[in-house]
């Protein structure tokens, strides 16, 4: 079943001769429970994409449909809802709140969105995420793979619809940025979970069921490597 | 500095703005003083003290102290008659000789011709001219001097009454008559005499002078100035003395030496110049000048120290990386401490001059603006208007402004800089530079019971220390400046009124009446005063109170529990012991107390009645003597000394309840009746109690701890009547209570020179609260503290503004990840709303404290410079800082906020990682 369709998504910075297109009229779609990677060199515009594609960003054309709906036609507030309850974002460099506990962290989006707190779902991510010994820590005490593994724990822990990850190891030595993406993997294997994900390692991208390539903007090569949730081709 | 423009402009803002305020402090004082001190010296003059009558022994004296830096002579040489006056009502001229440092010190404005240079030279009044006199100048005037007295002729008439002169003239008695006396002319009441001193000459009219402002226009004689030259000052035997002082030499206690010096002989202080040079003879004047300096100075630098150094401290925090950089190349702390001092410097070098001109800018437009309150204060507009206004800069004020904004900003930087020089490359470039290995535990109870954006302001206000600390001190320093600074005002204002009403037995508030005549003449003599002021074209009215200062005795229980325990309080003090009720008793054996009367005219009884809610015809029944009972009073250790005892501390204590008596109650008041010399029992009912609070509006009474009865007019002449009133010895003293109309009159100025001229006990008083030099002090000091109110909350606001927009910017990555989130702008609004909640909460406990603290530092110093002086604490100062604070912070906050949610957040999020 398909989750996610854009349609001729462009995204332009600037106006005139400091004019650049970052995305050039991509188009494609995901179907639920893949894991899609994104590979492509710096500046190919495949963060933008991913930014985009959570509603964090703005395109300049085009449109978005997760589940049917057109994020981008939402206002402000309807796209704030959206994103705590559909999307799980996990960035390079964690983004999390300094402010707040392992387990404060994980369980933000839940908390936003108003409804009760449940525990058990939240010991299951901790442990799972190798943090019970850090929960009443905050990120200032934590190691970058723990950060890491916080920031995956707040976007698993609603359920999300899709899962979008930038580079979630690129900033990890290769042990932590193995088990991260053994992490992710986990959660889109046993859960059937959504995942996008953006990689510079072929090795990383060579995991997912599908590989997108991007460069100048556009998809350049969109290939299946394996079926959905399946060994390889 | 240029990463960060609006930052670095704030800074630089803020140093300008303390510099400029410092210009307005230093330079502003002298500016607003030299102008004070320009309109003073041109009503009286520029003499600092003048002795009158004085021989040659007492000038060595005078000339031998070490403040006197210049005397000049002058004596007054008598009439003279002028035959070419154009005006039959003023045939003479009165002629006075100055030396000349006199023309200069006593304003004598030339209007054509030159001064006198030689002793047969003199200068007329423009007045004269004016009347249509045939002179001019090079014309000769043959004098013969004189001095004039009175002969009553009529032998029908008891006694013949001159009001406005004071003097009552029988047949055939002769009185001198003062030199504004008018000419009458022939009549069948008196015979006008004329006593020749001996001194005659012939003068050549040199000049023609603006006429003097002591002359009078109903007086006989215009005025004329001749040389007095140093060999003819040799030759007198009694002179006028004109002094003027080194200020910069004067001793606290000059006033009370000069004073000591001139003996029995008349001395005046130019009061109005002494006290705007901050060398008034009255010393509280001076010590306000300075404690207002003082207070402004350190005011000003504390808020200019925490803007500076909170801007300095959010730059370290920006860009603690690049620190981090710099160390991690082999940047040594003292490098790194250079980066923030050179910034300082760098700003101060531009904001320096441009607060300095920015102040003078302010100073010039404050002038202007406040010149005619300062003018309408000092009752001084018409001379003011000769003035200009011009900026007093001295390299001394100068280098002072300089110096102290150099130590503010250096101060300011210090701090950071030193906590930048001792912080590590790791920390930097990390930017944990609060290290912290606490854990946090996850409060259920607190997002259960706030929600999300409670959990996340309490853990952001809780959890990021020195953050939230700058925000609250920024707050909680806005509250103190403004508190402190409203304290500052109501203690010097306090100072002053106490002062002056603490001397004052009662002031009547010049809306009601403009001046009180005060004489010691019975009240048949006041009625044809009255009668005469009334007829004076300028006079809206006139009416007749009286008062009687310790007028009758109580029996002791009327005091009441308060009084006595007040009074007990101060004799322990004295004996430095507990005395029990029979000790007490023992030192203060007294039966009985004295009350006070006042007795005032029908509309003003009508008035008090209703202020305390009484009927007022009952006030006027003879039959049934009442009266308006002053419920308050005051004693202190001060008012109730004990001969050779020195109280163990210094105690005021406010009384609610001099008396335990109630409404309708009799009280018993003996007086002294004198024709039979004997006590004599009278009684009076209470028929209401006042308050300050209630007759402010009218009357207030100065701090006395006696009963205050206010009584009707035909009560007060039961009373005389009883103590059966000589003319000489009234148990209750008339005085006139006048109100002008504005119409032009001098009957101020013969009522003055009335009063200055006779030995008659007399005095005119200006009830305006404005009218004295203290009181304009107040209004001129009440007008300088709302402006230093005024623009120290812009130093304390710019660095609130800083702050806050700081706190909410400086975590623009954090913000835009809480959207990222999911969190909706409404949810951030709440968000940031609790936590200016918890910050407000936190900066008002610690302005309450620091407040707190420097307000009981400032009384303290009030009670040890001023005496008896309790300053009210500022709560409604307190509470519009309050308020003025959380709406600051919140509009700001969410102004902030909304800039910030405005931002791409896509940008925002990544802008932190690069």
């Amino acid at each position: 079943m398909e989750i996610l369709r854009c349609e001729n998504l462009s995204k332009i910075y600037g106006s005139g001769n400091t004019c650049v297109k970052a995305l050039d009229s991509i188009s494609f779609s995901v179907e639920g429970g893949e894991f899609v990677s994104i590979v492509g060199p710096s500046g190919s515009g495949k963060s933008t994409l991913l930014h985009i594609l959570g509603g964090v960003d703005k395109p300049t054309e085009g449109k978005v449909l997760i589940g049917g709906t057109d994020i981008h036609g939402l206002s402000e507030n309807k796209l704030a809802v959206f994103r705590r309850r559909q999307i799980g974002l996990i960035y390079q460099f964690y983004n999390l709140l300094p402010v707040l506990n392992v387990d404060e962290n994980i369980v933000l989006p839940h908390l936003l969105d108003g409804r009760e707190l449940d525990r058990q779902r939240l010991n299951m991510i901790v442990e799972q995420m190798g943090l019970a010994d850090r929960r009443n820590n905050l990120p200032g005490q934590l190691s970058g793979g723990q950060q890491q593994r916080v920031s995956i724990g707040r976007a698993l822990y609603n359920h999300p619809a899709i899962v979008l990850a930038d580079e979630p190891t690129g900033n990890l030595d290769r042990k932590n940025g193995e088990e991260i993406v053994r992490l992710l993997k986990k959660s889109n294997r046993n859960q059937k979970q959504t995942l996008l994900l953006i990689t510079h390692d072929e090795s990383i991208a060579l995991q997912a069921d599908r590989m997108l390539s991007i460069e100048d903007g556009r998809i350049t090569r969109d290939e299946r490597i394996r079926m959905t949730g399946g060994e390889g081709l | 500095m240029k990463r960060n423009k609006k930052r670095t402009a704030t800074t630089f803002f803020g140093i300008a703005f303390m510099v400029l305020l410092m210009t307005c402090v230093f330079v502003g004082k002298d500016t607003g003083l030299g102008y004070l001190e320009q309109v003073a010296s041109l009503k009286e003059g520029k003499w600092h003290v003048s002795f009158y009558n004085i021989d040659k022994e007492k000038l060595e004296e005078i000339r031998r102290l070490p403040y006197v830096k210049e005397t000049a002579a002058s004596e007054n040489l008598g009439n003279t008659v002028f035959d070419k006056s154009g005006n039959a009502e003023r045939p003479y001229l009165n002629v006075k000789g100055y030396s000349k440092s006199c023309f200069d010190w006593m304003n004598i404005e030339l209007v054509s011709g030159r001064l006198p240079e030689r002793k047969d030279e003199m200068l007329i009044s423009r007045k004269a001219l004016e009347d249509g006199a045939n002179i001019a100048v090079g014309d000769v005037v043959n004098a013969e001097f004189f001095h004039r007295s009175i002969t009553g002729t009529d032998q029908e008439a008891i006694e013949t009454v001159f009001p406005l002169a004071g003097i009552i003239l029988k047949y055939g008695e002769t009185k001198k008559v003062p030199e504004d006396f008018p000419y009458y002319g022939e009549n069948s009441s008196f015979r006008e005499n004329r006593e020749y001193t001996g001194g005659k000459g012939s003068y050549r009219i040199t000049g023609i002078m603006e006429t003097p402002g002591y002359e009078q226009s109903s007086a006989a004689g215009y005025t004329a100035i001749a040389l007095l030259t140093d060999e003819r000052a040799e030759t007198l035997e009694n002179f006028n003395l004109s002094v003027m002082l080194n200020l910069e030499m004067l001793p606290d206690e000059y006033a009370v030496s000069l004073r000591e010096l001139a003996g029995s002989d008349s001395i005046d202080f130019n009061n109005y110049l002494l006290a705007f040079s901050a060398n008034s003879s009255e010393s509280t004047l001076n010590a306000i000048v300075r404690f207002m300096t003082v207070l402004f100075t350190a005011l000003i630098m504390l808020c200019s120290v925490l803007l500076i150094y909170n801007v300095f401290h959010m730059s370290f925090q920006e860009r603690s990386k690049y620190l981090g950089m710099l160390c991690s190349v082999g940047a040594t702390g003292r490098q790194k401490r250079s980066s923030i001092y050179f910034e300082a410097v760098y700003l101060l070098i531009f904001a320096m001059p441009a607060g300095i001109l920015g102040g003078m800018g302010v100073i010039w437009t404050a002038m202007q603006l406040l010149r005619p309150l300062l003018d309408e204060f000092m009752g001084l507009e018409e001379i003011a208007k000769k003035c200009s206004v011009s900026v007093h800069i001295s390299v001394d004020n100068i280098f002072i402004t300089a110096a102290v904004s150099i130590v503010t900003v250096l101060l300011a930087a210090w701090l950071p800089a030193r906590k930048i020089g001792k912080i590590g490359p790791i920390e930097c470039i990390r930017g944990n530079t609060e290290k912290r290995q606490r854990k946090f535990a996850m409060n259920p109870a607190v997002w259960k019971r706030w929600g999300v954006e409670g959990m996340l302001a309490v853990n952001t206000l809780t959890r990021r220390g020195k953050k939230a600390r700058a925000m609250v001190t920024a707050l909680a320093v806005f509250m103190v400046i403004l508190v402190v600074t409203a304290f500052g005002s109501s203690a010097v204002h306090k100072i002053m009124r106490e002062k002056i009403n603490g001397d004052d037995l009662f002031s009547v508030s010049e809306e009601r009446y403009d001046y009180t005549f005060y004489g010691n003449a019975y009240t048949p003599v006041y009625e044809e005063v009255m009668e005469e002021i009334q007829k004076d074209a300028g006079v809206e009215k006139a009416v007749l109170w009286g008062d009687g200062i310790f007028a009758g005795t109580v029996p002791r229980e009327v005091y009441g529990k308060e009084f006595w325990e007040s009074l007990k309080d101060v004799y322990q003090l004295n004996y430095r012991k507990e005395l029990s009720e029979e000790e007490f008793r023992d030192k203060y054996p007294a039966d009985t107390e004295n009350v006070n009367i006042l007795e005032v005219d029908p509309g003003m009884l009508d008035q008090l009645a209703e202020a305390a809610g009484v009927d007022a015809g009952a006030l006027t029944d003879a039959g049934r003597p009442s009266a308006l009972v002053m419920k308050e009073g005051a004693i202190s250790t001060d008012s109730h000394t004990i001969w050779g005892m020195e109280p163990e501390r210094y105690r005021y204590y406010h009384i609610e309840n001099l008396t335990d008596y109630r409404q309708g109650e009799k009280m018993p008041v003996s007086f002294y009746n004198e024709g039979k010399d004997e006590i004599v029992d009278y009684s009076v009912e209470i028929a209401g109690f006042i308050k300050s609070e209630q007759i402010k509006r009218y009357i207030s009474f100065g701090k006395s701890s006696n009963l205050w009865l206010i009584i009707s007019r035909e009560i007060a002449e039961e009373i005389r009547a009883v103590a059966d009133s000589s003319e000489d010895n009234s148990v209750i003293h008339p005085f006139l209570m006048i109100k002008m109309n504005g119409e032009p009159t001098d009957l101020i100025d013969r009522l003055s020179s009335l009063c200055d001229n006779v030995d008659n006990g007399m005095m005119l008083g200006k009830n305006a609260y404005a009218a004295t030099i203290a009181r304009s002090l107040v209004q001129i000091a009440d007008i300088l503290l709302g402006c230093f109110v005024a623009l120290s909350s812009v130093i304390c606001l710019l660095n609130l503004v800083n702050s806050v927009k700081g706190w909410i910017g400086g975590r623009a990555q954090e913000l835009a990840v809480l959207r990222s989130a999911g969190m909706t702008e409404g949810q951030m609004r709440k968000m940031v709303l609790f936590e200016c909640m918890g910050i407000f909460v936190q900066a008002l406990a610690l302005a309450g404290i620091c407040s707190g603290l420097i307000i009981h530092v400032i009384r303290k110093g009030v009670e040890i410079i001023f005496g008896n002086i309790i300053v009210p604490l500022p709560a409604a100062g307190g509470g519009a800082a309050a308020l003025l604070a959380a709406a600051g912070l919140v509009g700001i906050a969410v102004y902030s906020l909304k800039s910030e949610c405005g931002k791409d957040m896509f940008e925002s999020i990544r802008s932190e990682n690069t």
